[in-house]
């Protein structure tokens, strides 16, 4: 990945962006932190927040316009807090921690002209900054003005206790000193001082400073700043402060010689990107002040404090399993892929995130900018891959299989008896066969003797194992391989019934036409046997392959509501559908994390499911809900015995089943089957371990033939039981076992990657 | 000379109750070299000490082998 990829991906997260409170301040007071210390009862930790950004708490937060409040989200659900009540909470609960003034002492001198509030805030400013400010004030008494308000709604002592701030800072505060007409000559202002700002309250007397700058606000006179109500059109007094903070900025800037405007886009009032959801926000309406003038007791602050939403965004993490589980969001995401594909010496802990993604896209669906970690993960998967740092346990199961699928044990492509080529071809996927082999073979029969012109059965794995393994190599010989058997059978329609082949075929095998079977039916009509739903409600769990195939979304509907079944639509659902844990091999890579997934899917609703794809049926029961494929109500089971969830060793041992049988029934052909080296029988503890441990029990039987045949064995005085080992690709299998009824009995599985060297 | 060896982290008292059947010899402690993607370990393991029939017991390979074939496979 390169730098400037991952810094566009990286922006298009905007969750660190500032809520809508903090943009809509000229000082950018942080509301949200401030509110959240509040809801806290910590008043004096939300003062410091308050104080950072204002360093007159006690006058602002009585007067202040507040536009944080008119952009507040919770307008949306209730009224706006009542930042401002909150802010003079602060003030009157909350004690004000002295700053540890570390004044680094600088020599320039600056003036301010104006003792009002704009001016004020400059020399405060200023002065932490270390300055030598004087401030020129016309009147006997500070405050601009702020003396002109009436004392109940801005009382004289607030001014006072404020403007103690400054007594620490390096700054001389000369009354009864105008500047300009018949006062100090602004010429010896200017002529004395290293920079000025004059926030004199009227333009009056200083016309030759001309229009300043918006975002520096620079005039005419190189030194000369100019601020606060002379060049505001409106009386804000926040706008007052924010410009007393943005001369101070430019002055620094200024002395220091570097660039006035670089850099300064976001400084005062801003529309921000941040995206905050408020439709499932229960309103509440504003606490009113019991108070005189709106003052909130310290129990009335919090409670108002309480109903901040905290505006964030995490929109796609709140989607998605993944993106929870390791407690970020995408910005930080990208950052960890990109320094995990970056670095050269140490450990890459990226890895396990990277390979526990779905790949599904979920998150780019919801995001407000299509931000896809599936796309960077998959990326990151490839590039691994290419550079042979793909954790070889990783993927190791699910591409053996893939392979599986793709060999002789499965793989299968025929015309239908009595054709030379084929019109249509079945193609019912990998994990349909490994899970519900009676359903393909009913499916096929049944297409097979509907449609005309001969319907061919394809049996394999369509490639996305190779493709969400990152395998690019294995994934176009896979297709490579698929589609010279498929041209054999003279290039037919494929029929998928699985919704992930479907929609790999759309987009990887560029000359296949392909349909659903949900579409295939709709079309042909049902057949006579299927579970009529009799206004049965089921939720639907979409596809995830299928998020940008309304067709297909609508498809499935139609039919099951043909079928007389009423569908509920769950939260997520069509384009922003969870993965159930399947996809992108999330349940081989990260176990853990698949089965957070498949629990989301299987928490939405109360009603049983309705799925077209086999994984999310057996993810969904795997959670102990009911879900039913809706191919189980096309064709249904004479019995209830496909009902389960099969293991990973039943899973091979139907697929195999299922090629032999078809073979068998319809093209009168012998097929072996397989079977197992020995006979084995796991304990019931086995059985479960080794589901977890992904050990099949074909491995298991060859490290207990290999022993029994070799005698290489170890006995187990204490129990009288055999301990084999048998290596087997890049892994070593270690059983434990004892000879039982002509079979072995197996007691233990387990195994490791690790090489005993002789 | 000695090769330091790593702890295993597992119990093996009781390796004398393990038997190598072909060679009906009860397993004794052993170095035994484990390997995985270019590095390698001598462990103490038990062993047959005529054929070096090696055993690793369940808590071996699914905890101590298994992080550090998890940390090698992140280096």
């Amino acid at each position: 990945m390169e730098q400037d990829l991952m810094r566009e991906l990286e922006a298009k997260c905007i969750q660190e962006q500032p809520p809508e409170c903090v943009a809509a301040c000229p000082v950018h007071v942080d509301a949200r932190k401030m509110a959240a210390a509040v809801a806290k009862g910590d008043f004096d930790a939300a003062l410091a927040v308050y104080a950072k950004a204002v360093a007159f708490p006690s006058v602002v937060s009585r007067i202040c316009d507040a536009p944080c409040q008119t952009a507040c989200k919770r307008r949306e659900a209730g009224d706006p807090i009542r930042i401002r009540n909150l802010e003079r909470a602060c003030v009157e609960h909350g004690t004000r921690q002295q700053r540890s003034v570390f004044l680094r002492k600088r020599d320039k001198e600056v003036a301010v002209v104006g003792g009002g509030l704009s001016g004020l805030c400059a020399a405060a400013e200023l002065g932490r900054k270390g300055y030598q400010v004087t401030l020129y004030e016309k009147s006997d008494r500070p405050g601009g003005s702020l003396l002109a308000l009436p004392p109940e709604k801005l009382p004289p002592e607030l001014l006072e206790t404020d403007l103690k701030v400054l007594e620490p800072l390096p700054v001389t505060i000369r009354l009864n000193e105008p500047v300009g007409r018949g006062g100090v000559p602004f010429s010896d202002i200017t002529e004395r001082y290293d920079a000025v700002y004059v926030a004199a309250g009227s333009a009056e007397g200083f016309e030759e400073l001309g229009e300043t700058d918006e975002t520096t606000l620079a005039t005419r006179i190189e030194k000369v700043f100019a601020g606060g109500r002379m060049r505001l059109k409106n009386c804000s007094p926040i706008a007052a402060v924010g410009d007393g903070r943005r001369a101070a900025i430019s002055i620094d800037r200024f002395l220091q010689g570097v660039s006035l405007a670089s850099g300064r886009e976001r400084e005062g009032a801003f529309k921000t990107e941040l995206y905050t959801d408020t439709e499932r926000i229960e309103p509440h309406a504003a606490v009113s002040p019991s108070g005189p003038d709106g003052a909130y007791t310290k129990e009335e602050a919090q409670k108002e404090a309480q109903r901040c939403i905290q505006c964030q965004c995490l929109e796609c993490v709140k989607g998605c399993a993944f993106l929870a589980h390791y407690k970020s969001y995408p910005k930080r995401y990208v950052r960890e892929v990109y320094n995990n594909l970056t670095i050269v010496m140490g450990m890459r802990h990226g890895n396990e995130m990277i390979n526990s993604c779905s790949l599904c896209g979920q998150c780019a669906a919801i995001c407000p900018n299509g931000l896809n970690m599936g796309e960077v993960c998959l990326q990151a998967r490839r590039e691994m891959v290419r550079t042979k740092k793909m954790p070889p346990s990783a993927h190791d199961f699910a591409l053996r299989d893939l392979a599986h699928s793709n060999s002789d044990a499965y793989f299968l492509a025929r015309n239908q008896p009595g054709h030379e080529k084929s019109r249509y071809v079945f193609f019912p996927g990998c994990q349909l066969g490994a899970s519900a082999p009676g359903l393909v073979k009913r499916a096929y029969a049944d297409l097979s003797s509907r449609l005309a012109g001969g319907v061919g059965l394809m049996l394999g794995c369509c490639g996305v194992i190779a493709d969400w393994a990152g395998r690019e190599r294995l994934f176009e010989e896979t297709v490579e391989k698929l589609t010279g058997a498929w041209a054999s059978l003279g290039e037919p329609e494929v029929i998928a019934a699985c919704p992930t082949c479907f929609t790999v075929f759309k987009a990887h095998y560029p000359r296949m036409r392909v349909r659903g079977i949900w579409d295939v039916l709709s079309k042909t009509g049902l057949p006579e046997n299927f579970v009529d739903g009799k206004g049965r409600v089921l939720a639907v769990q979409d596809a995830c392959t299928t998020r940008h195939a309304p067709d297909v979304q609508d498809g499935v509907r139609r039919l099951a509501e043909k079928m007389g079944y009423t569908l509920e639509e769950p939260r997520y659902a069509r384009e922003i559908t969870q993965c159930c844990g399947y996809g992108g091999l999330t349940d081989y890579a990260n176990p853990n994390v698949g089965r957070e997934m498949a629990a989301r899917c299987a928490g939405q609703s109360g009603s049983d499911y309705l799925t077209y794809c086999i994984n999310c049926r057996d993810s969904i029961l795997r959670e102990d809900s009911r879900a039913v494929h809706l191919l189980e109500l096309v064709y249904p089971a004479d019995s209830a015995k496909e009902t389960g969830v099969a293991g990973y060793s039943l899973r091979r041992e139907n697929r195999e089943g299922l090629r032999a049988q078809l073979l068998r029934e319809i093209w009168g052909e012998e097929a072996l089957e397989s079977g197992y080296a020995v006979s084995v029988t796991l304990d019931e503890q086995v059985e479960k371990d080794v589901e977890e441990r992904m050990i099949l029990k074909e491995d298991i039987a060859r490290a207990v033939a290999a022993a029994e045949e070799s005698g290489n064995k170890i006995l187990d005085k204490a129990t009288g039981r055999f301990v084999a080992s048998h290596k087997s690709g890049a892994v070593t299998y270690w059983v434990w076992y004892t000879p039982e009824n002509g079979g072995f009995r197996v007691h233990r599985a387990y195994s490791h990657r690790m090489d005993i060297e002789v | 000379m000695s090769q330091e060896t790593y702890d295993s982290g597992v119990d093996l008292s009781e390796a004398g109750e393990m038997v190598c059947h072909k060679c009906g010899i009860p397993l004794v402690i052993g170095t035994v070299t484990l390997s995985y993607l270019g590095s390698s370990f001598p462990v103490n393991l038990p062993k047959c000490s005529r054929c070096g029939l090696v055993y690793i017991p369940e808590e071996l390979a699914l905890g101590r082998m298994l992080q550090v074939e998890k940390s090698l496979e992140d280096k």
